[in-house]
């Protein structure tokens, strides 16, 4: 896992993610500040929108890029002749996805929260600061999740542009052709919806329903990656 | 001498076709081998196969005495260097990150006087904070080695080095690597270079359409051909003649148009000027030639070979 670490420290990818979420969130704090608005709740939409949206592409960006960086490259094989385990690399690639996803959502909203509270408390609004933080909740359980199936996806697809568009279909394609089949709402997004809901607080929720589609989801995904990867020629 | 890498009647097939068909051959410790071929040969894919990067179809590999997907294999891949198919960059790192990366990927904790110390051997040192994306594919290449020789490997597996390398280059990257066996580290360099194999290698296995067609010392594999031989000049309308009258005596004669190369255990000028004028043919010309492994590589792999 060090030398995953290390990619994510000298790589550019992660930093310009980075850079773009914290973008957005300073734009969500600029919106509701020139907006004027003396409602917290507008605080709380720009954040839930831009930070909230920004950081599950942010997820989905880093998760992809950790495992397509090496198709992309060419290094696959380098990392492979180094380390011959590949189980090991996978889980590495895998929980660094979710660190790297836990750490991006961390700093964004972290900067995200302190700036949209501050622009509420300049137009004289009622601090938002408590709902920012259930609504960040949600990314914490969300993004880590569209991290490690974007890392999966990109190790099935093996290729960055391919795991990146394969991923972003997923999430917003079949998410939604999903919904309109007659079995229920399998979609993983409005799984994670559901969750989110929870964690507002909402009842009547159907909690272990979303949970369920989400391990489906991501059971089948990781599998599926795992022996693509583990039991296939690295070209 | 222990072998560090063992092919045993290695097949790898893709679909229908065989890239690689009984592959057998060993390196020693302490050599610089050669797997020579042609392009599509089946080299890289040997070269994969021994890195557990492919799953062989039949036979078997081993490295250091492990094959692949057996837990002794991770040490014995750990102490193996490799260049595959070109240099594997993260191309937005820089040469010292590269490095870096590697030696996290294998483990390896005091690294940062080694890595500065490989990159001013390989010809990096002004560069080592350069991202490698910058590079040309030379020195691209010098990083490749620079990466393979992380950590005092016993064997690096060198997928044509010196690939993109100018003259002075490929004498360097030449030197370095056939010098690698005084520093413990063994070789096994796959090339379609010939010359370069003939004056870096202690042995050399030929490979072409995926079965090995020779193999042994370079002096070896010389001699098979030939050795010392002639290229002998007369009237044309005399060849038919000539050839079979030098084949009676023991030499083996090839060529047309009045123009004979002629090989044979220890030939000499005088075995065939001598019976040539015998018989009324008379020589206008007879120079002596020495085999080169182009000559051998070419006899085993070009067109009218069987591929054997």
């Amino acid at each position: 896992m060090a030398a995953e670490l290390k990619k994510l420290r000298f790589l550019p990818t992660p930093r310009w993610t980075l850079v773009v979420c914290l973008g957005l969130g300073a734009m969500g704090a600029l919106i509701g500040l020139f907006q004027g608005s003396s409602r917290a709740s507008t605080y709380v939409d720009a954040g839930e929108v831009l930070t909230g949206v920004g950081t599950i592409i942010g997820s989905i960006v880093l998760g992809v890029w950790i495992a397509g960086v090496e198709y992309g490259q060419n290094t696959m094989r380098r990392a492979l002749a180094a380390d011959p385990r590949r189980g090991r690399l996978f889980a590495a690639k895998v929980a660094t996805a979710v660190v790297a996803s836990l750490l991006l959502t961390l700093l964004v909203w972290a900067v995200s929260v302190v700036l949209l509270s501050l622009a509420a408390s300049l137009n004289d609004a009622s601090s938002p600061t408590r709902d920012l933080l259930t609504v960040s909740a949600k990314s914490f359980v969300a993004n880590p999740i569209y991290a490690a199936i974007g890392c999966a996806v990109a190790l099935l697809a093996r290729s960055m542009a391919g795991g990146m568009t394969a991923m972003l279909a997923l999430v917003f394609v079949l998410g939604t052709a999903l919904t309109a089949l007659p079995i229920g709402d399998i979609s993983l997004g409005s799984a994670l919806r559901e969750i989110g809901r929870a964690i507002e607080g909402e009842s009547g929720q159907e909690v272990g329903y979303a949970v369920r589609v989400i391990l489906v989801w991501t059971v089948i995904l990781l599998t599926a990656a795992w022996a693509r990867f583990t039991r296939t020629d690295v070209t | 001498m222990a072998a560090l890498a063992v092919y045993e009647g290695l097949v790898k097939r893709f679909g229908e076709i065989a890239a690689v068909e009984g592959l057998t051959f060993e390196v020693p410790e302490g050599t610089v081998f050669g797997l020579l071929g042609p392009n599509g040969a089946g080299k890289t894919t040997a070269i994969r196969v021994l890195l557990g990067l492919a799953a062989p179809s039949a036979g078997a590999t081993w490295l250091m005495g492990a094959s692949p997907g057996t837990p002794e294999f991770t040490s014995a891949v750990r102490s193996v260097g490799s260049l595959i198919e070109g240099p594997a960059l993260y191309g937005r790192a820089t040469a010292r990150q590269n490095m870096d990366i590697e030696a996290s990927a294998l483990g390896l904790r005091q690294s940062s006087s080694e890595i500065a110390g490989l990159l001013a051997l390989v010809g990096l040192a002004d560069r080592a904070d350069t991202k490698a994306a910058t590079f040309s594919l030379g020195m691209k290449q010098r990083l490749g080695l620079a990466l393979a020789l992380l950590g005092k490997p016993h064997l690096v597996v060198l997928d044509e080095p010196t690939n993109g390398l100018d003259p002075a280059g490929i004498v360097e990257i030449r030197e370095l690597i056939k010098r690698l066996p005084e520093h413990g580290t063994s070789a096994l360099v796959s090339s379609h270079l010939l010359g370069e194999v003939e004056l870096m290698c202690d042995r050399a296995a030929i490979v072409d359409r995926g079965r090995m067609v020779a193999e042994g010392t370079i002096s070896d594999l010389i001699s098979r051909q030939g050795g010392t031989g002639f290229k002998v000049v007369f009237e044309p309308e005399d060849t038919e003649r000539a050839v079979a009258l030098l084949g009676s005596r023991g030499l083996i004669a090839k060529g047309s148009g009045g123009r004979l190369t002629v090989t044979g255990a220890g030939v000499e000028g005088a075995h065939i000027s001598r019976p040539l004028a015998q018989a009324g043919i008379y020589v206008s010309e007879l120079t002596r030639t020495e085999a080169t492994l182009e000559d051998v590589f070419l006899s085993l792999t070009g067109p009218g070979s069987d591929g054997r």
